[in-house]
């Protein structure tokens, strides 16, 4: 049976939408046949006949705002700076390589204006004061954030996403984690976390990533 | 029409139930990464 097909409507709201080569992410709030609402980000890639042909996604539940009253997907949407797409491209990469993965974790100033960092993630204020004291509130509760690997950084002006593969809490995560960058510095951050369902429960076998 | 234009008439089959329409987007080598496939597999 189709969704559509539910007694409850299937309601599907995009928030944002873009462009890189034959990919284009989404950005959009499901709500499966009144299952509730859920937060995603989509990939589609197209082939040379422009039809799609593959998909990746990361689902997580609507929340409510958090500490700094942002929710998962307010703020701002404009797209500019298309003449930046590389650039800005080259500086979530090297933000991932530097700080996420934890190679030059002192770097991490240098990618901000000062404490200037518009945080949507569920549970961490705004500010790199704010990611600060999440992270540390996590470390004492023995918990780590690792990305292990990057398997795509896309990108449109000034709006990068990136899909990361590691583990929350000895947890094997999906990490899809969208930046807008702003005359060079990281400026907001929006993300949807997704624990990696075990390999026995897959409806294929094309893997996550 | 642009890509952009088509990943959103996908998205927004799930909610019309216009299937020919989505079947039309999709190429017939279809891979899904979705590990969760229900709403593609019900197209």
């Amino acid at each position: 049976m189709h969704l559509a097909g539910s007694p409850v409507k299937t309601i599907v709201r995009n928030i944002r939408a873009f462009e890189d080569g034959d990919k284009v992410f989404l950005h959009t709030v499901y709500n499966f046949a009144g299952a509730g609402e859920q937060v995603a980000f989509d990939i589609f890639r197209f082939d040379e006949k422009g039809q799609i042909a593959e998909h990746w996604d990361n689902l997580a539940a609507k929340a409510e705002p958090n500490p700094s009253g942002r929710t998962q997907v307010d703020g701002l949407k404009e797209l500019k700076d298309l003449d930046k797409t590389e650039e800005n491209r080259e500086i979530v990469k090297n933000f991932l390589y530097d700080v996420m993965q934890g190679n030059h974790a002192e770097k991490t100033p240098e990618y901000f204006r000062e404490d200037e960092y518009i945080q949507h993630n569920t549970g961490i204020a705004d500010g790199l004061s704010g990611l600060g004291a999440a992270l540390s509130a996590l470390a004492e509760q023995g918990i780590r954030m690792i990305y292990t690997t990057v398997h795509q950084v896309l990108a449109q002006g000034n709006f990068v996403l990136a899909v990361s593969e590691g583990t929350f809490g000895g947890v094997p995560t999906s990490y899809y984690d969208l930046w807008r960058v702003e005359d060079g510095k990281i400026a907001e951050h929006w993300d949807v976390m997704e624990i990696i369902a075990d390999e026995s429960t897959w409806q294929n076998q094309n893997g996550k990533f | 029409m642009t890509n952009t234009q088509k990943a959103l008439e996908l998205i927004n089959t799930f909610a019309s139930g216009d299937t020919e329409k989505a079947v039309a987007l999709l190429a017939s080598c279809w891979l899904s990464g979705e590990n969760d496939c229900q709403k593609y597999s019900s197209l």
